[in-house]
């Protein structure tokens, strides 16, 4: 029996000797990187999932304006109001939601968890099985790997805007710079800034919230307008999307408004290759 | 969609086979079989819309067949999981996938046990470690490694683990080791007095792509926010139970030295002198559970006290919600059962809680037993009530053919933080409650349940009926209504039936109902998620062989 007890006491002394001391005190320190990628060619889609009744979303709102900042010619920030947490916070708030944005969230498969959380380049995270990501903090580091790749293909956005007529003209190029033997497809919307409607946040409603990059409408199929089966090195292809911005008190002011486009791999891949955006007016 | 586990596991499991069979002795074969499948009806008034299972899906389900084998010492066992656009992992969205769910083998060699596969365990009550299923929320957090235990005496084990935690037919990328030891000591069989002490000891080694993962955010955060991540975290936990006469008393203490985990209300510093909440954050973490019984006759009576510091555990920390737990909080408030007492329930709070349970039974005579819980949760600081609870019950049991429960609950239910409504008042519930079982004869039986919940906070006031009619051993029938009797923020009252009946011959159990039910809270043992209203049809079959 004492020789039992000496063991179950050594080993126990062997335990805590491990256990009081954290591991992380015998390990070699790692520095942290410096990430920021200075020039890269692609303009990397970032589609937020987001809601006015989302008390957890002002963090990811601010994550996706930061990451405007530091990206401004790199990053298109889309805001989909889908309907899951999204409905105004009092009654004669404007509604965010569009039956295009909950199109968008089914054609992505639906949310990881919940909102915030964003669809970088439609990349499909195998671990989650999911297009969507979150915690807001989390999504720079991809953003910047999608900044490192070179871009498949080129994309040349151009609008031209009546303001009488208020019809807003599209024209978009896509030229081949590596061969895709794979289908590829065309996408064209509308965002719109400086929308003024409260937002929920944790313990508090941030009045008259002002929200940037709402989705408005897609003026392509939300699977997008398909461009070729495979796609060469130097093959082009030319289209033009019209669209009669609607008369509105409130939204659709054509200086708050950015058209968007984008090149993506067909429906079963959904990811991304390139992107362009322009104002309205 | 056969994944490379299931590839893995079927060789396995055949020359586990083969090996049986050629031997002599009894072979004992056994397992369990159970299949969920519903069928979406969208309702858009009552909130059972918008997902994909509703939109153009209309059927969703899931299974999973259990086989279990022992031979000869050898232990061992495989389960196929099915899931046909499930709603299971996320209420919200669809999930189909197909494999070995599970497998492993165990045999005993002089006292030495070893365990390879797919490992379910915990030390203590599970403070540091756990490793459970939970189907109702598609919980299965196993260790897919090997492990070891010893039996020093017959009252002294040490044991040890390593390996992955399970993430559906994957792994979470991090190494989990641990080790602990138990026992029981009784200084005389005359002596009305025993402890069972305990010590464990878990280890997590994330993996190179989760650390750089995190040094890429830690490097986007301002200067006073940064700090170097690290590979390696600890966590340890003491354990004792004594036995004295009639007392019981159960103490843990777990700590978590310099663990990174992601903290929801961390104010984070953005430039411009702008700041956000949410941030990756290394510090301590604590946990202190203490559980004391006092039993005699036919009194009972438990407190219990848990105080919780910054214990999130995962097996990577950016994972939320229910993903990647390596640990388990026992909840602190009552499991209620009837539907409306159920309703708001606390989920453990793992970072930020101060929670008290009392809870008291006694009989009086051969025919009455009455009861009392009372359960207190909120901050660390307790100048935040989360959760409050007052549960009395009474329950006359006549000598031959039935049975009257009578009780009243109040509640008051930080409605912002466990459902994220933000300005919503607390709910402040009372909830009378009934339950009537009259049986006919041996056979035949009828069990009536009313309740009411007066509130004026969240949905409002609700009123919920039940009859059940019994006719043993094989039918159960069921029909059920919640209404909202007093309806808030200018919702239209609505009724939410459920009728249904289950069949049991042997070891088999079919059921079928027709379900509306709100959208809720769903909690198992302090793990809760938010579940959306549901409207359609619900089948499930049981069997066990």
């Amino acid at each position: 029996m004492k020789s039992i007890s000496k063991n179950i006491s050594l080993i126990s002394i062997s335990i805590l000797t491990l256990a009081f001391s954290s591991c992380s005190d015998w390990e070699q320190t790692i520095n942290l990187p410096n990430t920021r990628i200075t020039d890269s060619k692609r303009v990397v889609i970032f589609e937020e999932f987001t809601g006015a009744s989302c008390i957890a979303c002002p963090p990811g709102l601010a994550q996706s304006e930061f990451l405007l900042d530091i990206y401004p010619d790199n990053v298109i920030v889309i805001g989909i109001h889908s309907k899951f947490l999204a409905e105004p916070v009092k009654i004669g708030d404007f509604d965010m939601r569009t039956p295009d944005a909950q199109d968008i969230e089914v054609f992505l498969g639906g949310p990881l968890f919940g909102k915030p959380e964003a669809s970088i380049n439609r990349l499909f995270d195998n671990t989650n099985l999911s297009y969507r990501y979150g915690p807001p903090d989390a999504w720079q580091p991809l953003l910047e790997e999608e900044l490192k790749k070179e871009p498949k293909v080129e994309l040349n956005i151009s609008t031209y805007f009546e303001e009488a007529t208020r019809q807003l003209n599209v024209t978009l190029d896509v030229i081949g710079l590596e061969a895709i033997d794979e289908p590829v497809n065309l996408h064209c919307g509308i965002t719109e800034s400086n929308i003024i409607a409260d937002q929920k946040n944790k313990n508090e409603i941030l009045v008259d919230f002002v929200h940037k990059n709402v989705l408005r409408k897609m003026l392509s199929p939300i699977p997008g307008d398909k461009i070729s089966d495979t796609f060469a090195v130097g093959q082009t292809f030319h289209k033009v999307y019209n669209f009669t911005l609607p008369q509105d008190s409130i939204v659709w002011k054509p200086e708050n408004c950015r058209v968007f486009a984008y090149v993506s791999l067909g429906v079963n891949k959904k990811y991304i290759l390139q992107a362009a955006d322009s104002f309205v007016k | 969609m056969i994944n490379h586990r299931t590839r893995l596991a079927i060789p396995i499991c055949f020359m586990l086979i083969i090996t049986i069979l050629r031997g002599q002795e009894t072979l004992i074969l056994g397992g369990g079989f159970q299949a969920n499948a519903n069928l979406f009806v969208r309702d858009s008034l009552r909130g059972a819309y918008n997902t994909p299972q509703y939109d153009h899906q209309l059927f969703g389900g899931e299974s999973w067949l259990d086989l279990n084998v022992s031979y000869q010492g050898f232990n061992g066992g495989i389960r196929f999981d099915a899931f046909n656009n499930s709603n299971l992992l996320n209420p919200v969205s669809s999930y189909t996938a197909y494999g070995i769910g599970k497998w492993y083998i165990q045999k005993e060699i002089d006292h030495f046990e070893v365990q390879a596969g797919y490992i379910y365990d915990q030390i203590g009550y599970g403070i540091i470690y756990r490793a459970y299923e939970e189907r109702a929320q598609l919980i299965d957090n196993a260790l897919i490694g090997v492990s070891g235990k010893y039996f020093i005496t017959d009252n002294w084990t040490v044991k040890a683990f390593a390996g992955k935690q399970r993430n559906l037919f994957e792994s979470y990328s991090s190494i989990l080791k641990g080790i602990s030891i138990s026992g029981f000591y009784k200084p005389s069989e005359s002596l009305n007095f025993s402890i069972a002490p305990g010590f464990g000891f878990v280890n997590r080694t994330l993996a190179d792509e989760n650390v750089n993962e995190l040094a890429s955010i830690l490097s986007n955060y301002q200067s006073e926010d940064q700090f170097k991540p690290f590979y390696n975290s600890n966590a340890f936990t003491f354990f004792n139970n004594l036995n004295f006469n009639s007392f019981s008393w159960y103490i843990e203490t777990a700590f978590k030295p310099k663990d990174i985990y992601y903290d929801p209300n961390a104010i984070r510093a953005l430039p411009k002198g702008q700041s956000t909440v949410g941030k990756l954050v290394s510090d301590n973490g604590s946990v202190l559970y203490t559980s004391l019984t006092y039993t005699l006759n036919k009194l009972g009576i438990t407190l219990e006290g848990k105080r919780t510091e910054n214990f999130s555990y995962r097996s990577e920390p950016l994972l939320s919600a229910n993903k990647g737990l390596i640990n388990y909080l026992p909840p602190m408030a009552k499991i209620n059962t009837f539907r409306l007492t159920s309703l708001y329930y606390p989920a453990t709070q793992f970072l930020d809680e101060m929670a008290i349970q009392g809870d008291l039974k006694f009989g009086i005579g051969d025919h009455f037993n009455i009861s009392y819980n009372c359960s207190y949760i909120g901050d660390l600081d307790l100048n935040r009530k989360f959760y409050n609870e007052n549960y009395f019950e009474f329950i006359y049991k006549a000598p031959a053919d039935y049975q009257i429960t009578a009780g009243i609950q109040f509640q008051t239910y930080d409605i912002e933080l466990y459902y994220g409504k933000v300005g919503e008042e607390d709910v402040q519930a009372v909830t009378p409650f009934a339950e009537f079982l009259y049986k006919f004869n041996r056979k035949t039986s009828i069990r009536i349940e009313a309740q009411y919940m007066a509130n004026d906070q969240d949905k409002g006031s609700w009123i919920y009926g039940l009859v059940e009619f019994g006719i043993a051993p094989n039918w159960l029938f069921e029909v059920s209504d919640m209404y909202n009797t007093k309806p808030t923020h200018g919702v239209e009252a609505l009724h939410y039936p459920t009728v249904g009946f289950a069949f049991s011959k042997g070891a088999n159990r079919f059921g079928l109902r027709y379900v509306k039910q709100i959208e809720g809270i769903i909690c198992s043992g302090g793990i809760c998620r938010l579940e959306p209203a549901f409207s359609g049809i619900r089948a499930s079959i049981t069997s066990t062989f």
